[in-house]
């Protein structure tokens, strides 16, 4: 009796903890259009400003990396700032709340009648690790989005059945057309892979919802620019090229040319089972943006077949002073648009690194 | 002199208290000294001065422990330790207060007690006030007691499988930091308690953490005297079952979710993204898997004692 009292407790201790495990997959489903925020723009001109890995913690003195973030964003006067992860590593809510109040407030301060700056944001593999829950970002930045005349371009659903905590794209419409698409893409955080911690990278589901965005969008002459934070297996072909100078060889991939510093080894994810290059490619992904490691800020010019056109891999200027940097490279990175142009390709002209020391 | 009810009473209270602060202190002590390594040792002043102020209830801890246990001070002893940790908890305060710009700029209001309306680290102020208050009760009952209180103090020594006793109060040491850091996670833990509404996997790990409280229970059974053979068959049982329930609990997540610590632990479990391997997780194991065979050993030893003494018993009765 006992016995059969014994097992019924353990077998009951055991469901209990499956249902519960379970129940995380417990999701609503959201229509495609509700992850497509679109931008109808006037000026054929369009300057996005890449921020990455800010590292705000509570050793951070805020008022002094608030002071450099914006007289940055005062300098490059974007059309968008898009934030490429690691905005916070052991944060805080009050942290969290300082820095997007400080921003919606830039941003609102810098918007003219003729030109409206916006943000968004993606998530790096530090964001999450300080004392709030895990969705807190996503619901601070939800609250500006769903303001009256926002600032703030985001959108997520906590209980979505996808992996990651950004999945959307925002288009850039001219006259009507489809110019440029911004993938917005968290590439998550890290995966316990043979007893150590891997970094993560762009689920499969994450790429075929983005798939069918792309399926269900008629005009499909546009160009791709895909945002996120932890680097693709590209990029350290790309690493590796220049680093051994083996720039314009006959053989692919290769890379044509390059700006910018590789100055430490790139640190993708843990597999590259999901082929995101590939597959964001045919989804006309024709310039990368990547964080993550933060002494490489190069843009390179990239061909990975001959079948292929190039593209763009570009690593962020890290775009403040705290944890490791590289004292002479910290600034951000300007993205020069022109959405009355209808050539195909991209140039590295169309990119700029901009360097600014933090102590001036 | 034999110590009333109310000396005991106190003391146990001040022993729960300084346990707390000890669990809250090294868990901080650990976050604050990886945010200071990863940040590049900036703002050292104030991070000096937190470091001095969670440092401090792991030294009255350990002193408290020595002096109801081992031995208590003499007058110039007591005087010798009041004026050394009195000086480096003010050394400590005027190091935090000094530094208001910082904590007001960088809304630090302190790691865990975060009320959010004062610009300092709020937890700290309280600590140094406890503390220093317990240096004034030292030195009141110091100079008012001159005989020597009798403290009980019986160890019931479920680590008598290692019988060197320098190791055995090293080890005591080790286990009290690791559980004490872990059980510091448990309460940091409250902190995002509402990432159970996105993973319901998140409940479990403040389970996961609570793996070493029975370290805890260690200590705090080793506090009561008179421990008969049934008290301690009941304190090894109840260690062996709570160790039990949460391996299982860490096998079912570990099992079903090998993700389960990036899923839901990445606030707490800071040394393990710092260094891309999961310390804390191999650690938690290590704990868990050590105290079970240790308890177990306890209780077979145990029954045999017992059973060996009734043999003993028995053959003096014929």
């Amino acid at each position: 009796m006992k016995k059969t009292k014994n097992k019924f407790l353990f077998t009951n201790l055991l469901l209990f903890s499956i249902s519960l495990i379970s129940s995380c997959g417990n999701n609503d489903n959201h229509e495609i259009s509700e992850y497509m925020l679109k931008l109808e723009l006037n000026n054929p001109n369009f300057k996005i400003m890449q921020l990455s890995d800010i590292h705000l913690g509570l050793e951070s003195n805020l008022d002094e990396q608030f002071e450099y973030l914006e007289n940055n964003i005062k300098n490059c006067d974007p059309n968008l700032i898009v934030i490429t992860g690691d905005t916070f590593l052991f944060s805080n809510e009050n942290i969290i709340n300082s820095f997007f109040e400080f921003l919606d407030n830039t941003c609102k301060e810098l918007s003219t009648n003729s030109k409206k700056m916006y943000y968004t944001f993606t998530y790096g593999n530090h964001d999450n690790q300080g004392d709030y829950y895990s969705y807190f970002i996503n619901d601070t930045l939800n609250s500006y989005a769903s303001k009256d005349d926002t600032n703030c371009l985001f959108v997520d659903f906590m209980n979505d059945d996808l992996p990651g905590y950004t999945n959307f794209t925002i288009d850039l419409n001219y006259n009507n057309d489809l110019k440029y698409r911004l993938y917005i893409i968290d590439s998550n955080s890290y995966y316990y892979n043979n007893l150590v911690y891997d970094y993560d990278v762009i689920k499969d589901e994450q790429l075929t919802h983005f798939e069918n965005i792309y399926k269900n969008t008629s005009d499909k002459d546009f160009i791709g620019l895909a945002f996120f934070h932890i680097p693709l297996y590209e990029y350290v072909d790309a690493n590796n090229i220049v680093t051994n100078n083996k720039e314009n060889s006959d053989s692919y991939p290769k890379v044509l040319s390059h700006t910018g510093f590789y100055l430490e080894e790139s640190a993708p994810g843990y597999t590259d089972e999901f082929h995101p290059f590939d597959r964001l490619y045919n989804m006309n992904v024709r310039m990368f943006f990547a964080g993550h490691d933060h002494l490489n800020n190069a843009n390179s010019l990239f061909k990975k077949s001959e079948d292929k056109q190039e593209v763009i891999l570009s690593y962020a200027v890290k775009s403040t002073n705290q944890i490791y940097h590289n004292e002479n490279a910290l600034g951000y990175k300007e993205i020069n648009l022109n959405l009355n142009d209808d050539k195909n390709v991209v140039s590295l002209s169309q990119i700029r690194n901009v360097y600014v020391d933090y102590e001036n | 002199m034999k110590t009333s009810k109310k000396d005991l009473t106190f003391i146990f209270g001040i022993e729960i208290i300084l346990l707390i602060l000890l669990t809250i202190s090294i868990y901080n002590l650990l976050k604050m000294a990886t945010v200071y390594i990863t940040s590049h040792y900036q703002n050292t002043i104030p991070v000096i001065g937190s470091v001095i102020m969670y440092l401090m209830p792991i030294v009255f801890y350990i002193f408290h422990i020595k002096r109801s246990k081992h031995k208590e001070f003499s007058k110039i002893g007591a005087i010798i330790y009041v004026s050394i940790t009195s000086i480096l908890i003010l050394t400590g305060l005027i190091m935090i207060l000094m530094s208001f710009n910082y904590f007001w700029n960088n809304n630090n209001n302190g790691n865990y007690v975060n009320f959010g309306f004062l610009p300092l680290p709020i937890d700290m102020i309280i600590y140094s006030v406890i503390m220093l208050l317990l240096n004034v009760s030292l030195i009141y009952k110091t100079f008012k007691n001159n005989e020597k209180l009798n403290y009980y103090y019986e160890l019931f020594n479920a680590y008598d499988v290692i019988s060197y006793k320098t190791f055995n109060i090293i080890f005591s040491i080790i286990l009290l930091l690791i559980s004490g850091c872990y059980f510091g996670m448990f309460f940091a833990s409250f902190n995002s308690l509402k990432n159970v509404l996105i993973n319901a996997n998140y409940i479990f790990l403040i389970f996961a953490v609570l793996i070493p409280f029975y370290n805890i229970i260690y200590f705090t059974y080793n506090y009561f005297k008179n421990k008969t053979y049934k008290s301690n068959l009941i304190y090894t049982i109840i260690t062996i079952s709570l160790n039990f329930l949460f391996l299982i609990i860490f096998l079912i997540l570990e099992l079903t979710s090998p993700n389960f610590v990036v899923q839901v632990g990445k606030p707490l479990f800071l040394i393990d993204f710092a260094l891309s391997i999961p310390v804390g997780s191999y650690i938690l194991v290590f704990d868990l898997l050590f105290t079970l065979i240790i308890s177990v050993i306890s209780l077979v030893k145990l029954i045999r004692s017992k059973k060996s003494s009734n043999k003993i018993e028995e053959s003096t009765n014929n």
